[in-house]
């Protein structure tokens, strides 16, 4: 092929330097996020041989299907069922939280602020979670104390090992998934707005009510997602602080794989994905979530 | 007697780590247009913010038509303000918006409307009930800041730099429009802003603030022609200003010493003991005299000049080593002097002021 003079330069524009740019973060976002997705979904579909113990790729459904056995499906609707309620107690203590730190402290309260409600990050989950049995437990100290208060003569028995116990635990963990956009989202509400409507006439619940609240929906919303999408995937608190009977999607992918059923446990783990997915783009689509990082500069 | 003003200051003063207002009294009769004109920093925002109860004072009482509500919050009082950032509400549309305060006032829904389509009409926004605020213009945000004050008759509007960061040709329609309201409505103003044509064209009556306190209170045309001293003069455009060696008062016409010269000026309409006079011209009423002609001032040395489109500004310095700046028309037919060569200036039939020299920071 004779060469064209001007070659470089229709390479130039099709290879602007934005993309050049973006191309570290895309190769790593292809490397360690897509490919290892991909090959699970297409895993998935592929068949498990009891014989051997390993997959061989003959397309099937079967793992599909056996999603809808053994009680699997109520598993995923109680993980769910869990994670929601979780992720709604935490936007509900995370909205005055957050209104404390972006509405109404100044910028270095603010960030102190916000540094404090990350200091439980600097533990490991797993110690956290261990922690609350020595709260919660039948020699812990709410128990001690109720006791001691002659409150209650025997130590009350579902504090620990319960969903209460679970859900508090989660809730401890990942409120802050929650506050960090709620908190971006009262950032962004300019203070003249809340002036503007004061001046109008509206006191504080108006203000609040017609003002403060649909502003900062967006970011109660992906607060919500936010902490929903971690408690989906998360096992430790059910494990350390649920009941003897309790599970949750994660342990149940561990207990398939631990009959090296792989295409199984691919199939719950395609299909919890695929469902998280569709539920961010469908908020974001309706909400314009990301428009709250704009802030950030991400 | 007459009824009480719309708004009064009772020797109104606000301290941070110092005083940012001390002790200002003013009125805003019913029905006027009154300006606080003002550098930044001189607190004409800090009265504002009080008189719409966003700041309390630290002293001082505030008066609207008579009574005292210095300890009411915001949402208790009968003004309105536009803020310079008119505040517009992103998630409603501009009906939303022009309703707001009938609703939280609990207005019927089609008393709502009425309001709100009249007074779109009145701003020239029909049509636009629906659009969201980030669909609009900037002359139509304000336009819609307007009418969502004006919807709710106040007895005050509060203008916080109306005209500030808009393009000269919408600040042109949008001075027009503020004006055509005033008159239209019948509402009492009280705008501030640091902008002396704004206050000149708009006002019945300016109050030049400075360093929290008043200077001068009066007519535009006061103002303009008979400022109180060199600090309002400069405010509006008297920017060459020159110390006398000596001043001689008479009966008619004053006298003043400027380089040897012998100058005949205005009679001070103030005085003040504390300062002593300076010397205040218009810049753009001083010419270069004709070698034949009898100048009032000279000769000058021309230090530098500058093309300024409509006039070239001449840099010049007296004798005794004082500089005056002053603009010559920037017409073909008028020469631009060289610079080092030496001139003489004739202002006639202009009549130099005399006033305080309170230039220096009080």
């Amino acid at each position: 092929m004779p060469h064209e003079p001007g070659l470089r330069e229709s390479v130039d524009a099709r290879w602007p330097a934005g993309f050049l740019l973006a191309l570290p973060s895309l190769a790593v976002f292809v490397g360690v996020g897509f490919i290892p997705l991909a090959l699970i979904a297409t895993w998935s579909f592929w068949s498990f041989d009891p014989d051997t113990y390993w997959i061989k790729p003959a397309w099937s459904f079967a793992s599909y299907a056996a999603l809808f056995e053994n009680g699997r499906a109520t598993v995923f609707l109680r993980t769910a069922g869990l994670a929601a309620l979780t992720a709604t107690a935490s936007t509900l203590l995370a909205v005055p939280a957050a209104g404390l730190i972006g509405l109404l402290s100044g910028p270095r309260r603010a960030a102190l602020l916000l540094a404090l409600f990350t200091i439980p990050f600097f533990t490991s989950g797993l110690v956290r979670a261990f922690a609350w049995r020595l709260v919660l437990g039948r020699q812990g100290i709410i128990n001690n104390a109720l006791m001691s208060l002659g409150i209650v003569v025997t130590p009350v028995e579902w504090l620990l090992f319960s969903d209460f116990a679970v859900l508090l635990g989660m809730v401890a963990a990942y409120l802050p998934f929650a506050i960090v956009p709620i908190v971006l989202a009262f950032a962004r509400i300019e203070h003249s707005v809340i002036r503007a409507s004061q001046d109008l006439g509206a006191g504080f619940w108006t203000v609040f009510a017609t003002i403060v609240l649909p502003l900062v929906l967006p970011g109660i919303v992906a607060g919500f997602l936010f902490v929903f999408v971690v408690a989906v995937g998360t096992s430790m608190e059910i494990q350390l602080l649920g009941g003897a009977g309790a599970s949750s999607i994660s342990i149940m992918i561990n207990d398939v794989l631990r009959v090296v059923n792989f295409p199984l446990a691919f199939a719950i783990a395609t299909v919890v994905i695929t469902l998280l997915t569709v539920l961010i783009i469908i908020a974001n689509r309706a909400l314009r979530l990301s428009r709250l990082f704009e802030s950030l500069g991400i | 007697m007459s009824s009480p003003a719309a708004i009064a200051l009772d020797r109104v003063t606000k301290v941070y780590d110092k005083p940012v207002v001390s002790d200002i009294s003013l009125e805003v009769p019913e029905g006027s247009f009154v300006t606080v004109l003002g550098p930044s920093g001189s607190g004409k925002s800090t009265i504002l913010q009080m008189i719409g109860g966003f700041l309390q004072p630290t002293a001082g009482r505030i008066l609207f038509a008579g009574t005292d509500m210095t300890a009411l919050p915001p949402n208790k009082r009968p003004c309105n303000t536009i803020f310079q950032d008119l505040g517009l509400f992103p998630h409603m549309t501009v009906a939303e918006n022009v309703a707001y305060g009938l609703k939280v006032r609990g207005v019927d829904p089609a008393t709502r409307r009425k309001c709100t389509t009249e007074m779109l009409a009145i701003v020239a926004l029909e049509g636009y009930e629906r659009r969201r605020i980030h669909q609009l213009s900037g002359g139509q945000r304000q336009r819609v800041a307007l009418a969502r004050a004006l919807v709710l008759d106040p007895a005050v509007l509060l203008l916080d730099e109306p005209l500030t960061g808009l393009d000269e040709r919408l600040r042109q329609q949008l001075r027009g429009e503020i004006s055509r309201l005033h008159r239209r409505l019948g509402a009492t103003i009280l705008a501030v802003t640091h902008n002396q044509d704004e206050a000149l064209s708009l006002s019945d009556r300016i109050i030049v603030l400075r360093a929290g306190r008043i200077e001068q209170i009066g007519t535009p045309r006061e103002v303009f022609e008979r400022p109180a001293n060199a600090f309002v003069a400069r405010f509006v455009g008297f920017d060459a200003i020159l110390k006398p060696e000596r001043v001689d008062s008479g009966i008619a016409d004053w006298h003043a010493r400027v380089a040897g010269r012998d100058i005949r000026c205005e009679p001070p309409v103030s005085r003040d003991p504390a300062h002593d006079y300076v010397l205040v011209l218009r810049p753009e009423r001083i010419r270069i005299a004709d070698p034949k002609e009898r100048s009032d001032l000279g000769p000058l040395t021309v230090i530098s000049t500058a093309y300024k489109g409509r006039d070239v500004e001449v840099e010049s310095r007296l004798v005794d080593g004082q500089a005056l700046k002053f603009l010559i028309s920037a017409d073909p037919g008028v020469a631009v002097p060289a610079s080092g060569s030496s001139i003489e200036i004739v202002w006639e039939p202009m009549k130099p002021l005399l006033l305080p020299d309170a230039l220096v920071e009080p």
